[in-house]
């Protein structure tokens, strides 16, 4: 007997036995078992296995500081979590601070000092960079004197800014300059304020019930965003009446307008006008503060108040695009649930570098008593100078923007930490044809690509660093971010540089045969104790009771665990007496309300595009982010991403532009190219710019 | 010559493949690798001895789980042969009189990128060793680990049922059970709090 199989039995069986299957475990499990076996492979790394250990430290990233206990390996950082106790970070860090160990390993992280090859396009080692250096000091002295030669800091009011004002003081008188920033913002405030120079200002948020922002990112990581984000939009952990509500009046759609309570789009560049509205409806009302230093100020400022009666809200409305009933409600909501506070944002939010704005900005702080002794306005004392630098005369800050054109020949970029884009195309035009950037940073990325000279400085967690304050806290801080890393790379300390560039044999003597940042640091803290007034705080105790340290040496041991020091007394005191606003002010916001008036007038072209900076923060920086943020970067919408330039869909159609072409946009900073990414919220007339394309230049008018 | 009869080919290709994939397959999946030494924790723990978990799993100073015991630990109640067990024999001889550490198979062994805080879950969130472990305490012997072919890890993070189906009160350790927990016990986590 024979039996003949057909191929149909075998179809049917196979068939069976896969039905059958994939009811088993087997495909699921199989799956599983294969992807861990992937992830586990001997070619991928494993983080090592050891004893493990706790070290609280700080985020150095952005002022904001937050306080961090880090899980070590050994030595090794393996991951990290915020300390919930904290004052400034609550528990609460950036996406960018639960990565800080992870920065240190970056692929382009540099291992070396390098130079740019103009040739080559690209980045070669350097060995004999300190001879290099010291050799363009030394040109650039002889050529254009110490006033040739600068230091930009994007982070002042910190030890090394010190330092780096005490050297440029040892050359005979270099400039120390500052970026557009919210600390320059508040020094724009306090000049406009005929506050003495030097005199700080800080935004006092705790006791604001509305604020007015104009364009600052003030749900973005602005200030310190453990104290702003809950006083601006925890409704859950306090009564809605305790929130803060937060008026937006901005040309840019970002996240902080959108999550605003009240949003008003205005035209750009209208910030003044808008600011001039609402002061008209609080004058014409009577709605403003009659505290005697109020009204002290608005009498001398009979042509500003002046111009202010003779424009119409008419006229307003047309410049910013805003109806009067709504400035008229804005005004309301400013002076009926105040305490209020009105802030900025700086050019990178999107705001017109126009020192109209600053003035309207203050004086619409000082209608509504943000200026006495319970207001949001505060004068802030600046931390005492370390021991060392004493004996040296330090020069005083500068704005970028109010350099000359062309006027230097060797600028030092402290880029060792950057947290928001630095206007590069403004830096180039303050540099000679010859002047040469040298860059202190520790990846190779954009800005190391837009320098000269490249020294490495140290990632987070490899060298020292120290937390200063930031723009809402009036109170003086000083707290440290130590190495944890055991690392053998190469890095340079930037004390250690200035003192061998320095002219001087006695500048920073005072440390000892080797200066260093530690050394700084611990002189600082030194300096600190001495002040009577200080007191530390231990952020991962309950109570976080404040208190005094029994010593220099027991304060200095307490910062190391990871304490923080606060000037308590120090400052947290209103401006008193009579301030002048400025007497070309008036001038200035005629000027300003013309050119809003004409750019609402005149119909936009659309081969010329007003430019509109947008984000701010570690992202669009240009700089490299951890592999896990990467991603993460490149997909959101919450960031803007470098190197993307947004257009109203409308705008690109007459352009005959679609979205993800790569284009080529030019203005009187330079040209630059971008990829077009089209958006229905960007105005027909306008281009928006992630701000490490064109931070700082904000109303320049744009040819594509 | 004549056909086969009819057969329910597809039935019995079906009832072949969950035969295989339901009995085979997990015990050719897993490799079954016995433990040094025998040891009894129901012996230990039972009111003769009197130990609890936390008197050989204890923890250090800094709260941190302190792992399985090492023989210094063993050593202070077996420095001598207290029965006759042949098993102690075993121990005194060859690992305490010896100084060897005894290279136990850890069940519970979790990836290197995980990183599991005992100290928060047992002394601050109170939970029942057996929450994770079963009820290891009243084994009267060690089992072998059984250890995935493919994948290297231990059974006891799958959990014993291999559909994972049955028996959802057994004890299994992967991230969906973290997850559930967390989520049931309303606790909120992101992912660099386990993960390095």
């Amino acid at each position: 007997m024979s039996t003949r199989v057909s191929r149909r039995d075998v179809l049917k069986l196979m068939s069976g036995v896969a039905v059958g299957t994939l009811f088993t475990p087997v495909p699921w499990k199989l799956l599983d078992d294969l992807a861990i076996r992937t992830q586990n492979e001997g070619w991928i790394a494993h983080p090592r296995r050891g004893k493990l250990g706790f070290v609280p430290t700080h985020c150095s990233l952005c002022p904001a500081g937050c306080a961090l206990n880090l899980r070590c390996v050994g030595n090794v950082p393996v991951s990290l979590s915020a300390i919930p106790t904290h004052t400034m970070g609550a528990g609460k860090p950036c996406p960018y601070g639960l990565v800080l160990h992870h920065f240190a390993g970056h692929p382009d992280r540099l291992r070396g000092a390098q130079v740019l090859d103009a040739a080559r396009g690209g980045l070669q080692a350097e060995a004999q960079w300190e001879r290099q250096l010291q050799r363009w000091l030394k040109e650039a002295m002889a050529r254009g004197g110490a006033q040739s030669v600068a230091v930009l800091d994007p982070n002042p009011g910190r030890a090394l800014s010190s330092c780096y004002r005490a050297f440029l003081g040892s050359l005979g008188g270099g400039r120390y300059l500052v970026p557009p920033s919210q600390e320059s913002l508040l020094r724009e405030l306090s000049r406009a304020a005929g506050l003495p120079e030097g005199t700080q200002l800080a935004y006092e948020l705790s006791n604001c019930r509305t604020l007015l922002s104009f364009s600052a990112p003030v749900l973005e990581g602005w200030g310190t965003p453990g104290r702003v984000l809950p006083r601006l939009r925890s409704v859950e952990s306090q009564g809605a009446s305790e929130r803060a509500r937060l008026i937006q009046a901005s040309p840019i759609p970002n996240v902080s307008a959108r999550l605003a309570d009240h949003w008003y789009r205005i035209r750009p560049g209208s910030e003044a006008a808008f600011a001039l509205g609402v002061a008209r409806v609080l004058l014409d009302r009577g709605w403003y503060d009659s505290s005697p230093a109020s009204r002290e100020i608005l009498t001398r400022e009979t042509e500003l108040l002046s111009l202010i009666s003779d424009t119409s809200l008419d006229a307003v409305s047309l410049a910013t695009g805003v109806s009067q009933e709504e400035l008229e409600r804005s005004a309301w909501r400013l002076s009926h649930e105040g305490p209020s506070l009105v802030v900025q944002g700086d050019p990178s939010s999107g705001v017109a570098a126009d020192a109209s704005v600053s003035r309207m900005v203050f004086l619409l702080n000082v209608l509504l008593g943000a200026t006495r002794s319970q207001g949001t306005l505060k004068t802030k004392a600046s931390l005492p100078l370390p021991h060392c630098l004493r004996s040296h005369g330090a020069v005083a800050a500068t704005s970028l923007e109010s350099i000359p054109d062309a006027s230097l020949q060797l600028l030092l970029i402290d880029g060792s930490r950057l947290s928001s884009a630095l206007p590069m195309a403004q830096i180039r035009r303050k540099m000679e044809p010859q002047g040469r950037i040298v860059a202190l940073t520790p990846y190779a990325g954009k800005l190391a690509r837009a320098c000269d000279l490249v020294l490495p400085t140290s990632a987070p967690l490899e060298g020292w660093d120290e937390v200063e304050a930031a723009c809402d806290l009036a109170l003086p801080r000083f707290a440290l971010a130590r190495p944890v890393f055991d690392t053998k790379a190469e890095y340079i300390d930037p004390v250690q540089l200035l003192q061998r560039l320095s002219p001087d044999p006695k500048f920073l003597s005072a440390l000892g045969p080797k200066p260093s940042y530690e050394k700084l640091l611990r002189d600082q803290s030194d300096a600190l104790y001495e002040l009577d007034e200080g007191r530390v705080i231990e952020p991962w105790t309950e109570d976080g009771k404040a208190s005094r340290a029994s010593s220099s040496s027991a304060q200095w041991e307490a910062l190391l665990r990871g304490a923080e020091w606060y000037g308590e007394g120090m400052s947290w005191k209103s401006m008193e007496g009579p301030a002048l606003i400025g007497a070309d002010a008036a001038q200035t916001l005629r000027r300003s309300m013309e050119r809003a008036r004409t750019r609402a007038l005149v119909p936009a072209r659309f081969e010329q595009l007003c430019v509109l900076p947008l984000g701010s923060g570690v992202g669009s920086t240009g700089e490299p982010v951890p592999p896990l943020l990467a991603k993460l970067c490149r997909e959101s919408t919450l960031l803007s991403r470098a190197g993307t330039i947004y257009l109203n869909p409308q705008t690109a159609r007459v352009m005959g532009l679609r979205s993800g072409q790569r284009v080529q946009f030019e203005g009187p900073w330079g040209a630059e190219t971008a990829r077009v990414q089209l958006s229905e919220r960007v105005e027909p007339s306008s281009l928006v710019a992630a701000t490490s394309l064109a931070s700082g230049v904000f109303g320049d008018e744009v040819r594509s | 010559m004549r056909s086969l009869p009819r057969i329910p080919l597809f039935a019995v290709g079906a009832a072949a493949a969950l035969l295989l994939g339901w009995l085979v397959f997990p015990s050719f999946l897993y490799e079954r690798i016995d433990q040094p030494l025998h040891f009894s924790h129901a012996l230990h723990t039972s009111d003769s001895v009197g130990l609890s978990c936390s008197d050989c799993h204890g923890f250090d100073d800094e709260g941190r789980f302190a792992g399985i015991p090492v023989t210094r630990v063993c050593a202070d109640c077996h420095e001598e042969m207290v029965t006759d067990s042949e098993f102690e024999r075993r121990l005194v001889e060859d690992y305490v009189t010896a100084d060897r550490e005894i290279v136990w198979k850890i069940y519970a062994r979790q990836p290197e990128n995980v990183y599991f805080p005992h100290a928060s879950h047992v002394v601050l969130a109170e939970i029942d060793c057996a929450r994770c472990h079963g009820d290891h305490g009243a084994s009267e012997a060690l089992r072998p680990l059984e250890r995935n072919r493919l994948s290297g890890y231990s059974r006891d993070i799958w959990g014993t049922s291999v559909s994972r189906f049955a028996a959802s009160d057994s004890p299994r350790m992967k991230m969906g059970d973290c997850c559930a927990c967390h989520r049931q016990s309303k606790v909120t986590t992101g992912c660099l709090d386990c993960h390095r």
